[in-house]
């Protein structure tokens, strides 16, 4: 498959995975993958537990490698670059665990982001005072330890983290996984925001309906190959799809 | 906020024990605390962000205080001590940075085990370094006036010098703590002390700090180094082997990568050891409890400085049981890099290995008849100590090799080996087989025993603990004879005269010159009585006992390998494999490693009772911490997890000793040498080398664990596939998380 | 409480982490002979349960019997010890060991009453009869005869799928729980899969945790949906695909 042009068309392309095998030793996850996004675009990778999302993920940020095939940002060929040269060049990964670190207070992860992260002058930098801006229950506790914020707050604070290391793409995993359904709507409402920004956003959901209701586009990934892209209405409407991929109706 | 600590911990203890401790008292403990802050801090900051346990840590302590000490000599002790306090520690930071660059980083992606073997091979080296340029006798490092002498206060006469320690290390102390809460890279230090993979993830190559963290860690411990010795003592070769297993208590105490943990650890133990436990405390008198209450309390404080350098193992022991995390740290995940055990293929197939055993067997067997023509580091002593510690070796890789546990402590077992057999002979029986008898009983008891406590913490942890009890041991070797006296003379059950006619260990002396017969209830022969004549060939009594030996290691190797065929070596394979899966086929592993554990004290045990037969005299040496280290090095030497590749790394072990200590023998070495880019420097000094070999012998490991990680074994498979590429270190990522991202 | 004795059943078990229910009072009886899958969106507590189940992890509250016995209080060797059998994700066999060692090693397992301590410490592998004629049934059983004497890691993807389940059956258990057996497989792997555990466990009951809808429909005799860690629905294929319950939960109740 190759890269796809976008309905929309003529923005640049941010992000272009081509043709992509990887996966952990010997099991091989992803089969010849391929995605785009692009400039300020909310893209949304959809499909089952194990299906590849995840690791479509470290792939792009530099955890994997890939066996075959490339993957380029902003026309430049990334696939054998770690993550801290994909950081530096403004690719951001909010891991679904979080990650926040649990002994650094709230100020002292942000401002970690911000010794490192993109170098880039083109990056969208925002600096720890616009985030906390942002996150207003973030600047209530800038003193606290990680440790002692609960799921919401860590993913707020792990979207900030992004933000302050000049993300330019921010790939976004499971970001409303074990939150409360009234945390889940901020966590989109920040997504927007964020993505208003002009920052664009490769996110990974098992929730359908938050890819759906964020999304310009979807891919549908099953066993590592992505089967099915088109719009959120397209995606909506389109039950041999979720019946078939998705098990998201019977 | 650890000022805050300080401050609290000198509150109550000044305040509330004024009358329990002396000031003076006070003072020792905390002058030897701060030390032992500004050791253990390094040590436990470099094993937080690299995970890299650092043996090496007391050598660079040790060259602080050499530094300085060549530094002072010269310039005096005025402006030299000046000098020297802040060029020493330097120099030392620039050696840490080195071997972070050109040995520690190599190994990043591999099991942490690795890196305990590699810094172990760096004490060897740097260990001999330090007698090759400063020589072994002992230096002093003269002090500035100011700061000698005493000082008056308070109606009281204080050392100068000891709050010179404690402002000077304090400040220091202090000095790191603010780098780590409010610089950049005191930040991104502690943040990779957490999570690594999130720093790279934020774009910062952490990688590129550990350079600067090992090298203030080692520039930390030469600060300590230098204060100590400039005020107690000399500067002698053994004061990095000395205080590196404390520093170790301290650690993890405080809890592995935790600076605070550190101070509070090192202030901790240096008042537990200077103030309390050394001068002893007097009886509690509390006007609330009662006195049947306090009487048990007294009895034990009483007995503290009779256990003076134990309680801080059996703290360790307690704490890495019941909180392996320690005071302050954080629970430490272990790296999944990969245990290289000793491959079995190349070109050599099972019956081609099986023929090539029978064949050295024959010709071990064949030595002594013709050893008058042999050059003399192949003497038949030589091998019987080369076959003694092959079977230690052997004891350690059936659990190391099989179930993929590291034992730092197996010292233990060769010491209560040597130990009991020891007692025995000295003291009731002559008979050999009684004395093995009786040590092969306890070994298997004290294996049972710590494999209890110790199979249920892991990888790093169980090192430790290993550690502990082997330390445990080591110190109580030079107090048992004062406690058999003391308990004699407190019970009915034994006369205190007969106490102190009996010598269980002899103290810091040891058991000297006890002799055996081979036999039972006085019925048998005593070798040194024996000849026998084959024809022109006359086998005399340390003949016979080579071939005892002989036996008892080849008999060793068969019943050992034998156990790995059957059901229970099928489970321990199992294990190495795969321990979760074992568990969910229906088996408890946690009961076959302390099956096999027992089973490798056992044969450890067994090693120990040789020795002592052979040599007629045991010391407290058998069980330091040293041999614990050197037969680890050789089992990878020689290749885990294949029995006989560790007794091929024992041989080699002692046959490299031997080669390097003898100057004619030194041709061959030089040419070894110049294939790894060492033959210059070989020629140049090979007299010196002869006497430091084991510098030689430790660069030799240290390119092993580099190079050759599953040992000589694999050498016939690298031979097959040509190019070793496999263990290229280049191709090993510097990415010391292995695999789990 | 079902007629018969259930062969595994659970009582009001609950498992929080910190203040989350992840499994929140959840009662399920599984009769002999039956196959039964455990389904929900995800987040609803499956692997969870599937741990509670084998041992995995301790429950909070509530009672597992299998077989009529308390195990709740049981690590996992004691349940597999009793007759459960557990099937990994990923082939999760002993890489380093022949396809035969794999296999002999949990026949090993069960037949250790057969052998004395000196036995089990001295006697080679090889010479227990018994143990080898069992191992070399199953190999033959699960079509792996002819390559018993290869490493596993060296074996392709299917076979060792089939080597897993071998392993599993080695084990003789009464009860086979398997979590997701076909994740990252395509249609006809997932097929051969399928084809495999209903050839040779046909006596055996068992306990299927997946996501794949459209598998556990075709294969399963029972059928429990789970939701927020509770049971949402319970009953045959058909009577869950006609469940309105079922359906509202899989399409999520955020939006709409």
């Amino acid at each position: 498959m190759s890269p796809t042009v976008a309905p929309d068309g003529g923005r640049e392309v941010v992000l272009s995975v081509d043709g992509v095998d990887a996966g952990y030793g010997e099991t091989q996850v992803l089969r010849d993958l391929s995605l785009s996004v692009e400039e300020g675009e909310i893209v949304s990778l959809v499909g089952r537990n194990g299906a590849g999302k995840t690791t479509t993920l470290r792939t792009i940020n530099g955890i994997l490698t890939p066996t075959a095939g490339t993957v380029s940002y902003r026309g430049e060929d990334i696939s054998g670059l770690d993550q801290t040269a994909t950081a530096k060049r403004g690719i951001s990964l909010v891991p679904e665990e979080r990650q926040i670190f649990p002994e650094l207070s709230v100020m002292e992860n942000l401002r970690l982001a911000e010794f490192g992260g993109a170098t880039d002058d083109a990056a969208h930098s925002v600096s720890v005072d616009e985030a906390l801006g942002m996150f207003e229950n973030l600047a209530e506790r800038t003193d606290n330890p990680g440790s002692s914020l609960s799921g919401g707050e860590q993913q707020m604070l792990a979207i900030a983290r992004a933000l302050v290391a000049g993300a330019d793409l921010i790939l976004l995993d499971e970001p409303t996984e074990g939150l409360a359904p009234y945390i889940v709507q901020d966590v989109m409402d920040i997504v927007e925001d964020i993505n208003e920004r002009g920052i664009s956003v490769l996110l990974v959901e098992q929730n359908v309906h938050v890819g759906l209701e964020l999304a310009d586009r979807n891919y549908v990934i099953d066993q590592g190959r992505i089967v099915w892209e088109g719009t959120s209405e397209e995606l909506e409407s389109n039950r041999a799809i979720l019946d078939r991929h998705l098990g998201v109706s019977v | 906020m650890y000022a805050g600590t300080i401050q609290s911990m000198l509150d109550v203890l000044s305040a509330g024990t004024a009358s329990f401790i002396s000031v003076q008292e006070l003072l020792n403990g905390l002058t030897v605390g701060m030390v032992y802050v500004l050791l253990a801090s390094g040590l436990s900051v470099i094993f937080g962000v690299m995970h890299v346990i650092n043996f090496a840590h007391g050598e660079l302590y040790a060259f602080g205080a050499y530094f300085a000490a060549a530094i002072v000599t010269p310039l005096g002790g005025g402006t030299g001590f000046y000098v020297a306090l802040v060029v020493a520690p330097l120099l030392v930071g620039v050696m840490g940075v080195a071997i972070e660059r050109f040995t520690v980083r190599p190994l990043y992606g591999r099991d942490p085990l690795y890196h305990i073997l590699l810094t172990f091979g760096l004490v060897l080296v740097l260990n001999d370094l330090i007698k090759l340029i400063w020589g072994t006798s002992p230096r002093r490092i003269a002090r500035p006036e100011y700061l000698t002498g005493p000082i008056e206060m308070v109606g009281m006469t204080f050392s100068r010098y000891s709050f010179f320690i404690i402002g000077f290390g304090g400040a220091l102390a202090l000095g790191v703590w603010a780098l780590l809460k409010y610089t950049r890279y005191g930040l991104i230090i502690r943040a990779g002390a957490q999570d690594r993979r999130m720093v790279r993830n934020l774009g910062i190559s952490i990688d590129r700090y550990y350079s600067l963290v090992f090298g203030m860690g080692a520039a930390l411990a030469a600060v300590a180094g230098l204060i100590f010795t400039a005020g107690r003592g000399q500067v002698v070769p053994g004061i990095g082997f000395d205080i590196i297993i404390s520093a170790f208590v301290i650690v993890v105490l405080g809890g592995l990568g935790s600076f605070r943990g550190a101070v509070v650890g090192g202030l901790g133990v240096g008042l537990l050891q200077e103030s309390i436990i050394r001068p002893g405390v007097p009886d509690l008198q509390l006007p609330l409890v009662p006195e049947n209450v306090l009487a048990p309390v007294n009895m034990v404080l009483g007995l503290l400085p009779q256990l003076e350098g134990m309680v801080i193992f059996v703290l360790m022991i307690g704490v890495l049981i019941f909180r392996p995390r320690g005071l302050f740290g954080t629970e430490f995940e272990e790296d999944s890099g990969e245990l290289l055990t000793g491959s079995s293929g190349g070109f050599l197939t099972d019956s081609g290995r099986f023929k090539l055993g029978i064949a050295m067997i024959g010709l071990l067997a064949l030595v002594p008849l013709g050893s008058g023509m042999l050059p003399s580091p192949l003497s038949v002593r030589l091998i019987m100590t080369m076959l003694t510690w092959g079977l230690f070796a052997l004891a350690l890789d059936f659990i190391m090799g099989y179930t993929g546990l590291v034992s730092l402590g197996h010292a233990l077992f060769w010491g209560i080996g040597a130990y009991v057999s020891g007692t025995v002979l000295f003291n009731f029986t002559e008979s050999a087989f009684v004395a093995a008898g009786v040590a092969l009983l306890v070994g298997g008891l004290v294996a049972w025993i710590v494999g209890y406590f110790s199979i249920r913490v892991h990888g790093v942890y169980f090192a430790m603990i290993t550690l502990a009890f082997a330390e445990l041991f080591h110190t109580s070797l030079t107090k048992i004879d004062g406690w058999a006296v003391g308990f004699c003379e407190t019970t009915p059950v034994c006369s205190a005269e007969a106490a102190r006619d009996i010598q269980l260990t002899g103290g810091s002396e040891g058991l000297f010159g006890f002799s055996s017969y081979w036999g039972l209830g006085g019925v048998g022969v005593e070798l040194e009585e024996i000849g026998i004549f084959l024809g022109p060939v006359t086998l005399t009594g340390d003949l016979l006992l080579y071939y005892i030996i002989l036996g008892v290691v080849v008999a060793s190797f068969f019943i050992t390998r034998r156990m790995l065929q059957s059901p229970f070596g099928a489970v321990l394979k199992g294990i190495r494999e795969n321990e979760q899966r074992v568990r969910f086929l229906g088996y408890d592993p946690t009961v076959y490693k302390r099956r096999a554990f027992v089973v490798s004290g056992i044969f450890a045990t067994l090693a120990g009772v040789i020795f002592a037969l052979n040599e007629s005299f045991v010391s407290p040496e058998a069980a330091e911490w040293l041999k614990s280290g050197e037969v680890v090095v050789m089992v990878i030497l020689g290749g885990m997890g294949t029995l006989f590749g560790p007794i091929l790394g024992a041989f080699t072990f002692f046959g490299l000793e031997a080669l390097l200590q003898e100057e004619t023998l030194f041709g061959p070495f030089i040419w070894a040498g110049s294939l790894v880019g060492l033959g210059g420097p070989i020629e140049g000094v090979s007299a010196t080398v002869a006497e430091r070999w084991r510098l030689f012998l430790g660069s030799t490991f240290v390119l092993f664990v580099v190079f050759l990680p599953r040992g000589l074994v694999s050498v016939p498979e690298l031979v097959q596939q040509r190019v070793p590429t496999r263990f290229d270190p280049t191709n090993v990522p510097a990415d010391p998380e292995g695999g789990d991202d | 409480m079902a007629t018969d004795d259930p062969m595994l059943r659970t009582d009001g078990l609950v498992k929080e982490f910190g203040n989350f229910a992840a499994i929140d009072g959840v009662d399920i009886a599984v009769q002999p002979g039956e196959f039964r899958s455990i389904i929900g969106p995800n987040g609803a507590g499956k692997t969870t349960m599937f741990n509670l189940i084998s041992g995995g992890l301790d429950a909070t509250e509530g009672a597992v019997y299998f077989d009529g016995e308390d195990v709740t209080d049981l690590p996992p060797e004691e349940r597999i010890q009793r007759g459960m059998g557990r099937s990994f994700q990923i082939s999760n066999i002993f890489g380093g060991l022949t396809v035969r060692e794999n296999v002999r090693l949990a026949v090993q397992s069960r037949m250790r009453d057969s052998y004395s301590f000196r036995e089990a410490l001295f006697k080679p592998t090889g010479r227990y009869d018994d143990i080898n004629d069992e191992t070399d049934e199953i190999l033959g059983r699960i079509d792996l005869a002819d390559i018993a004497e290869e490493e596993a890691a060296a074996l392709p993807y299917g076979d060792k799928r089939r080597l897993e389940i071998g392993v599993v059956l080695a084990t003789e258990p009464e009860l086979v729980l398997f979590d997701e057996p076909t994740a990252g497989m395509g249609p006809e792997e997932t097929q051969s899969t399928i084809d495999l555990i209903e050839e040779v466990l046909v006596e055996q009951t068992l306990i299927l945790v997946e996501h794949d809808i459209e598998l556990v429909m075709e294969i399963s005799d029972m059928i429990t949906v789970l939701n927020h860690g509770q049971v949402l629905a319970e009953g045959t294929p058909e009577e869950i695909a006609d469940n309105q319950d079922v359906q509202d939960a899989y399409l999520g109740g955020m939006t709409e």
